[in-house]
């Protein structure tokens, strides 16, 4: 269809309205009820224009958004009846519309606003309206509704109907009133709403907002949408993933998964879940169980799919040394394998895998599927040395290697400073839970034999991995701690399951010494606390006079913290602290010998780990003169149609352990999906 | 344009209904009643059928209590002229066409409520004269 606007020749395929043409050409025609993934309803009348047709006849007054492009029209965009007609319509809408805009959170980011400034209209001719049905709704979990700024565009009526197939909003009416509200003005947690946020998208005003800290403002926009992802330390797409499931497509699923993470299995029993900390679910009842479907969706993947998409780039011919096999340093060298550079793999211990072989016990993490998925990654032709310390990194670099990264992670226990922290009978949780991996372990260890005392002196996940493992055997567990019981630094489920398996925790407790008797522990000598910080001076305590108590054990494990073991011998410089000093893109103070995980960051989480080993990767082939794209897809990415469809009881389902709990899901990313409404400044004319 | 929704205004009086306006019957005060009336039937889908009858309600009814400010002839006057031609629907259109009949057909009886401040036909609340007698308390107290 040929045309022209102010006399401006535009074109477009057939069917496609003025509004659109006119946008495409980049020139633009004020608007506000049309939006681009909406059916236009022709509500507001802005996008109104003159159309002289080719047939001939006077100029009639038509809305852009629902008319057809037509061949030879003469479109014009002003005139003094559009302009009479469009300043009206602002007029109408500010009649009761609040007129203070700075005190709206869409301040300057309002479409009525940028509206009401390009056509320099006010609403003092008008008689003001005081809505009296705006407290309708108001108290819902994530959605703050200031409907006193709703204009009734019914955008949040027709997406929530036409897109979503939902139809949880329309317009109601009271007395005199016209209002956007539900059926019978139920709450949105008993109507069919699913809380997508499809309605606060696209909300020109104010009156539609997301409640505040649901997502984060230090990051883009649209990353910021999907908190499940944006706060996954890898990224992982997890509403896809979680798409999949659900549809029983475990697969294409694990693919998704696999796209990031090389250990999908393991992470499905051992992950932090930063994912659920921010799930938007939790503002509605309970985070997703996000960490379990994807435990769920390895058990049930049974087709492997994604295997025959995995690829390796052909040889560069540059190798690369790993020191450590733990997750950050197994991650680096799959990635880096599959770039095309010969891997080699120097791992201490006789079994790969690092914490996940020798820190977290097996009632946690299955020792076969963590073998099993190891084995996965190495088959891409990474070469494993176990048993292999190696003494200096740099040294791996004179023996022929491209580059080398040392991933040796936190492999030292901390010892409190304390008196007696040092007799017999004291070990770090790391020495511990070494020692119960190993076959036989901590049964050799004096004292956690049944019915003996132990004392675990930390309340993070480490210290409870220790205390469930001496309580399994059957040794009478304390665990004593900082925080107060609700501050503990534990997963709440590790604290629950560590109580139910008899684990005595004595929360709010500062340690003065470990007893001696016999010139072995004996005991631990505690002081309950109403707080604590830790300043520039370190731990500052608050005791209560009077509490000292010594709890007897026969056995005192220290769970507070690890670091770095590396020596200066190692071959890169260290700080003050023990760790390598790096530069941004982890390399050392050695020429292209680099660092990265807990060895660099101190402790943290798995996922942590396994992010930290792709940015190596990352890293070390950009080095190595690669491109430094990682990225792979297992699985093609489907479009998802924005329907979603009623489900009965959405907002009053439970979490569960089956995979039914994907419907839970909010669906944050199709909201990603909606294309945003440019201003008048993005246009040319 | 094209209507967006199907609502008619049944129930509105006709079109015509100025024409023969029933003695003692007041212009204003029956235009704001209709304007009042289609006002409750809007479906909300459109500003000048939803905001342009909340308006000619409001204005006529300040009309009628002797509230009218100075441009609200001209004001109404625009306003059913925007809604003929912009609110794309049938009744709003027939609440418009009414409304501007009754100022078009008596045009005195505007001028009286907007000008010169008085409802000839004593019906308009805002111009009407009660008297009531005083309490008999006060009576009796006035006589002491």
């Amino acid at each position: 269809m040929k045309a022209t606007v102010n006399g401006t020749f535009i074109e477009s395929a057939p069917g496609v309205s003025i509004l659109d043409a006119a946008l495409s050409a980049g020139i633009y025609i004020p608007h506000l009820c049309a939006h681009p993934d909406l059916e236009p309803q022709g509500g507001c009348k802005l996008c109104t224009v003159e159309v002289r047709r080719a047939g001939g006849g006077g100029p009639e007054l038509r809305t852009a958004c629902n008319t057809e492009l037509e061949d030879g029209m003469e479109i014009a965009t002003r005139s003094a009846a559009i302009d009479e007609l469009r300043t009206m319509s602002i007029e109408l809408l500010l009649a009761d519309h609040p007129k203070e805009c700075t005190g709206c959170r869409m301040y300057l980011k309002c479409e009525f606003q940028a509206l009401m400034q390009y056509l320099s209209a006010t609403g003092v001719r008008m008689r003001e309206i005081r809505r009296r049905m705006i407290g309708v709704n108001a108290d819902n979990p994530l959605i703050d509704r200031e409907m006193e700024r709703c204009i009734c565009c019914g955008r949040c009526i027709r997406i929530c109907k036409d897109v979503r197939g939902i139809g949880a909003l329309r317009y109601n009416h009271s007395e005199q009133e016209t209002y956007v509200g539900t059926e019978g003005d139920a709450p949105l947690k008993e109507t069919d709403c699913r809380f997508c946020g499809a309605c606060v998208e696209v909300c020109p005003t104010g009156a539609l907002q997301d409640r505040l800290g649901i997502f984060r403002d230090d990051l883009p926009r649209r990353e910021a949408l999907v908190p499940c992802k944006a706060e996954c330390p890898v990224h992982t797409d997890i509403p896809r993933y979680l798409r999949y499931a659900r549809e029983g497509r475990y697969s294409d699923a694990v693919a998704v998964i696999r796209e990031k993470i090389p250990l999908p299995g393991v992470l499905g029993h051992v992950c932090t879940a930063y994912c659920e900390k921010r799930c938007k679910r939790s503002g509605l009842d309970e985070a997703l169980a996000v960490r379990n479907t994807k435990r769920l969706a390895v058990e049930r993947d049974t087709e492997r799919a994604w295997k025959a998409r995995e690829r390796v780039r052909p040889d560069t011919g540059r190798r690369v040394a790993v020191v450590g096999a733990g997750p950050c340093g197994l991650t680096a060298a799959y990635y880096l394998r599959k770039q095309g550079h010969a891997v080699t793999v120097y791992e201490r211990e006789a079994r790969p895998g690092g914490m996940l072989a020798y820190g977290i016990p097996p009632y946690r993490l299955p020792a076969a599927l963590l073998e099993d998925e190891i084995t996965d990654m190495l088959a891409c032709g990474i070469e494993l040395k176990t048993g292999a310390e190696v003494a200096n990194a740099a040294g791996l670099r004179e023996e022929g290697f491209d580059a080398v990264l040392v991933a040796v992670g936190a492999a030292q226990g901390k010892r409190l400073p304390i008196p007696g922290a040092d007799l017999p009978g004291t070990l770090t949780a790391l020495e511990f839970l070494h020692a119960a991996a190993e076959p036989g372990g901590a049964a050799a260890i004096p004292g956690t034999e049944p019915g003996t005392k132990v004392c675990v002196l930390g309340g993070g996940n480490v210290a409870f991995d220790a205390a469930r493992t001496a309580a399994r055997r059957g040794a009478d567990v304390t665990l004593l701690c900082l925080e107060a019981r609700g501050e503990m630094l534990a997963d709440k489920e590790e604290i629950e399951d560590g109580a139910a398996e008899g684990v005595r925790i004595l929360p709010s407790k500062t340690f003065l010494a470990v007893a001696e008797k016999d010139g072995r522990a004996s005991g631990v000598s505690v002081q309950g606390i109403r707080r604590f910080s830790f300043g520039a001076e370190g731990l500052a305590v608050e005791a209560i006079p009077g509490t000292e108590e010594t709890l007897p054990a026969d056995v005192v494990i220290f769970a507070a913290g690890q670091k770095c073991a590396l020596k200066e011998d190692f071959g890169i410089a260290l700080n003050r602290a023990g760790y390598p000093d790096t530069a941004d893109d982890g390399q050392t103070s050695a020429p292209g010998v680099f660092a990265a995980g807990d060895a660099v960051t101190g402790t943290k989480a798995v996922i942590d780990a396994v992010a930290e080993g792709r940015k190596a990767a990352e890293a070390i082939d950009r080095f190595l003169g690669g491109d430094g794209d990682i990225t792979e897809t297992l699985v093609d990415k489907e479009d998802f149609p924005g329907e979603i469809g009623v489900l009965p009881g959405f907002a009053a389902l439970k979490r569960t352990e089956e995979i039914t709990e994907c419907d839970r899901c909010l669906l944050c990313d199709l909201r990603t999906g909606i294309r945003p409404v440019l201003f008048c400044n993005h246009y040319s004319a | 344009m094209k209507h967006i929704c199907d609502i008619t205004g049944e129930g509105l009086p006709e079109a015509g209904y100025f024409e023969r306006l029933p003695d003692g019957a007041c212009p204003v005060f029956e235009a704001g009643r209709i304007a009042a009336a289609g006002r409750a039937m809007a479906c909300g889908k459109g500003t000048f059928c939803r905001n342009g009858l909340a308006q000619l309600a409001l204005i006529t009814e300040a009309a009628s209590m002797n509230k009218a400010r100075e441009g609200d002839l001209a004001l109404l006057r625009q306003l059913c002229k925007n809604i003929l031609i912009a609110s794309d629907c049938a009744m709003s259109e027939h609440v418009a066409a009414l409304v501007a009949a009754s100022m078009d057909l008596h045009e005195e009886a505007w001028s009286d409520h907007l000008v010169r401040r008085r409802c000839q036909k004593g019906i308009c609340p805002g111009f009407a004269t009660n008297r009531a007698a005083p309490p008999q308390n006060l009576v009796r107290r006035r006589r002491r």
